[in-house]
């Protein structure tokens, strides 16, 4: 991008001043991946937007659940199809922490080292997502889902979606890839030519969502989480269900206003499910897909326009879940609107295995671990299912309500974890222990004298509470730790130490 | 002799089950199990059916809520409101978390609804000026002397070695709104953490007892939810001998083991009274305002 001399004069004093500010930051003992970014803008109003403009295409993924493993995803199918791509890391999506990325990669005279082919992918906040479309050259968003999360930040989940419906309309050009099984991002996109949307082909056999606590220990499966959504997000009325997926996610219709699920341009489903060990995947195109998706923007591939391409592709991968299907279907499609065909994204998809801590697998002492991250009613919907159908000797809830996990953790009382319970050791940590117990007394004990089946014991640090497992299984056994995001760095941190895991890269 | 019986009605369960509130529900249904009382839940929105079938109901419970689902609950109270308020005239207990207590005093305005009349039920009115701060975070709050919430709970909380903790009330705030209490009505509590109900008179919650402004039902209107009942099992026990005393049934209950709910108690005042005395001492000092920002700047 051509600069003015001042301009490269500041930006080349901005790219200076952010690293030294990181390097303090750093020496203080913070991670500081946004004071970087801050510095920088203040230096020099705009550098983001300019040190973007020569990475070449850029992809945000942003939505409620997902978007660390999407992006992880997209970047490895990516690469492996021969582009270098610039990514941010795990749960540094604000604003300032995209443009600390971008500094990092710059050179001190505050170019961007443009290489051809290259990419960008990155994952950003729902709340940031705004101003960076704003500021950022994008190529493309990838939107995987909304579900209620982080009361405390947000507030309200409405006040996203009127966040991203003026963000929409102010870039008709952006190509925007999003789960059409979710009517909030359906409607967003509605009649936006440039929208190609993914789904499940049908309901998967796996998704029987967990129960939901109503009377007291009875166990109804009319969804918490689909409470979410109820009503049409067009016109207000009734929205009615055929079948869901997580919480609302599914095949729905408005029988006021006819608005319904547009088929998916891509179709995923589960050809075979292995648990823990993960799972193969169907891929095909449906040249009709949604959104009128034929429009195809940037270097598309023939198929799409081709009617007769619903050929099945597949791919096996160590990503366990429902969840984990749509954000591989997610991935593909992105990379479908930078310049990789499905065929190849989906042989470069084959074996891609899970991001920090989203069912991370390790061993101890010859006990398998996997860790598994909880941040809202729907991702502990998910990880209910997934962990009560898997073979699973004991579990550690480790529950905490610092500020990134969102100080209002109620929703753990909103849907039911219990069916992890029967037969398997328990063992509770963190600051949201003692009410973790009183969840699943009050779901499963009929007697108020009785202790909790298998109860190993309640343990302020994670790892206690592990150890105390590990010591219980025997060795061959498998733990499931179910875990809010800070429980889980700590955790992490820990196993880190003793050599067990690699540290997460920053 | 037969077993005891109370029905719970769960008001618009669909549209205000944001915060936990089903745990609520949970905790008055066990309690009542576990000392051999029958249980029916009901659910109840906004049909005519519905208003019908409050006739029936002892405990009626009311959760939180967004904005746009408030309107709807608005509108459903326009069909079930004025059921409601007679039930409660005949001594249905109420109880009402976050959106439901705006919901069911005089009046709820925000920028977003607008203005939207309530029954009524709760002596409160609420605003939520635009751009107000939302109040987020653990609350403690202490009861009055002769709390008959406390004094209900004082046999539970020693036998569980945690002797005085009858006295408060522990939960999580999460609102915009500024509740102000009418002139005759009292809080639920006084704040000894957190903001409560506007930040400015130190009470969180109205509470009226029965009798009082002409209804016979008990009534409780709170911003606690995180949910409210299990961790403060008095309260639970306090709104099960109101519904049991409604049909003249024995409101007696046995004491249970409750140990693990006063130490969830404990824990959770432990530790947000810690965090609240952190903060104010914080917001005192200039060094400390200035670390806030400054962690906030390089992100935690």
């Amino acid at each position: 991008m051509a600069r003015s001399a001042a301009t490269r004069t500041r930006d080349a004093l901005g790219v200076v001043a952010a690293r030294t500010a990181g390097r303090l930051t750093h020496l203080a003992g913070y991670a500081g991946t946004s004071l970087p970014g801050l510095v920088a803008e203040r230096v020099a109003p705009g550098i983001a937007g300019r040190l973007a403009a020569d990475l070449g295409p850029i992809v945000l993924v942003s939505g409620t659940n997902g978007k660390t493993t999407t992006t992880l995803t997209l970047t490895t199918i990516l690469r492996r199809s021969g582009h270098a791509v610039t990514t941010n890391p795990s749960g540094a999506n604000l604003a300032q922490a995209v443009a600390s990325v971008l500094i990092a990669r710059a050179d001190l005279t505050g170019d961007g080292l443009l290489r051809p082919g290259d990419r960008a992918v990155f994952e950003v906040d729902e709340a940031a997502l705004p101003p960076l479309v704003d500021t950022l050259p994008v190529a493309g968003l990838l939107l995987t889902n909304l579900f209620r999360d982080q009361l405390d930040r947000f507030g309200e989940t409405d006040r996203i979606v009127r966040t991203w419906r003026p963000m929409l309309d102010a870039h008709p050009a952006i190509p925007v890839v999003f789960c059409a099984d979710d009517p909030r991002l359906a409607a967003l996109v509605r009649g936006r030519p440039n929208a190609r949307g993914y789904g499940f082909a049908a309901r998967p056999l796996a998704a029987t969502t967990g129960g939901v606590l109503t009377t007291g220990g009875a166990v109804s499966t009319a969804g918490a989480v689909t409470t979410d959504v109820t009503t049409c997000p067009v016109c207000a009325a009734p929205l009615s269900v055929e079948w869901t997926t997580i919480g609302h996610l599914g095949a729905y219709r408005c029988g006021s206003c006819g608005f319904a699920r547009p088929e998916p341009w891509l179709s995923v489903r589960i050809v075979d499910d292995r648990g823990f060990d993960g799972q193969t995947l169907g891929f095909t195109v449906t040249s009709t897909g949604s959104g009128a998706a034929r429009t195809d923007p940037g270097a598309a591939h023939s198929g799409a326009a081709d009617p007769g391409a619903a050929r099945e592709e597949m791919a096996t991968v160590a990503l366990i879940g429902v969840a984990n299907a749509y954000n591989a279907a997610g991935a593909l499609a992105a990379a479908s609107i930078v310049g990789v065909d499905l065929p190849g994204a989906v042989r470069a998809l084959d074996g891609v295995g899970p991001a920090f801590g989203r069912w991370e697998s390790l061993e101890i002492d010859g006990r398998r671990v996997v860790l598994s991250l909880v941040k809202n009613p729907a991702s502990l919907d998910e990880v209910t299912r997934a962990g009560t159908a898997a073979d699973v000797d004991a579990i550690l809830f480790s529950m905490n309500d610092q500020h990134a996990d969102g100080r209002d953790v109620s929703w753990y009382w909103d849907v039911d974890p219990t069916p992890l319970v029967p037969g398997r050791l328990v063992a509770i940590a963190g600051a949201r222990g003692p009410d973790m117990l009183l969840r699943l007394r009050y779901q499963l004990l009929d007697d108020p004298e009785a202790e909790l089946g298998g109860f190993v014991g309640l343990f302020d640090r994670p790892s206690a509470g592990l150890d105390a497992l590990v010591a219980r299984v025997a060795p061959g056994g498998s733990i499931l730790v179910v875990s809010t995001y800070t429980a889980l760095l700590g955790l992490r941190a820990e196993l880190v130490g003793r050599g067990l895991l690699q540290p997460m890269p920053t | 002799m037969t077993a005891r019986r109370l029905v719970i009605g769960h008001l618009f369960e669909d549209l205000l089950n944001l915060y936990g509130d089903r745990g609520n529900i949970a905790t008055l249904v066990r309690r009542a199990r576990w000392r051999g009382i029958e249980v029916e839940v009901r659910r109840l929105d906004g049909t005519a059916d519905d208003a019908r079938a409050l006739e029936d109901v002892d405990i009626a419970f009311i959760g939180g809520g967004q904005d746009a689902q408030q309107i709807s609950v608005a509108a459903g109270l326009d069909v079930v409101g004025p059921a409601l308020v007679e039930a409660v005239r005949h001594g249905t207990a109420l109880l009402a978390v976050c959106g439901g207590y705006q919901n069911l005093g005089h009046r709820y305005r925000s920028d977003l609804v607008g203005e939207l009349q309530g029954p009524g039920l709760l002596d409160v009115a609420t605003d939520a000026p635009s751009g107000a701060p939302r109040r987020v975070g653990g609350v403690v709050i202490e009861l009055e002397d002769d709390s008959p919430i406390a004094s209900g709970g004082r046999a539970s909380a020693a036998a569980a070695g945690r002797p005085g903790a009858e006295r408060r009330l522990v939960g999580f705030e999460n609102h915009s709104g500024l509740t102000y209490l009418g002139l005759e009505a009292r809080p639920l509590g006084r704040t000894v953490v957190g903001h409560g109900n506007n930040g400015v008179d130190g009470g969180e919650g109205v509470l009226a007892y029965p009798g009082q402004g002409g209804l016979a039902g008990l009534r409780v209107g709170t911003y606690m939810h995180g949910p409210l009942l299990p961790r403060n099992p008095h309260l639970a026990d306090f709104l099960l001998r109101a519904g049991l005393a409604r049909t003249g049934q024995p409101a007696e209950l046995s004491v249970l083991p409750d140990r693990a709910e006063w130490a969830a108690h404990e824990a959770f005042e432990r530790r947000w009274r810690a965090e609240w005395e952190e903060s104010q001492r914080r917001g005192q000092s200039r060094v400390g305002r200035l670390r806030d920002r400054l962690e906030s700047l390089v992100g935690f």
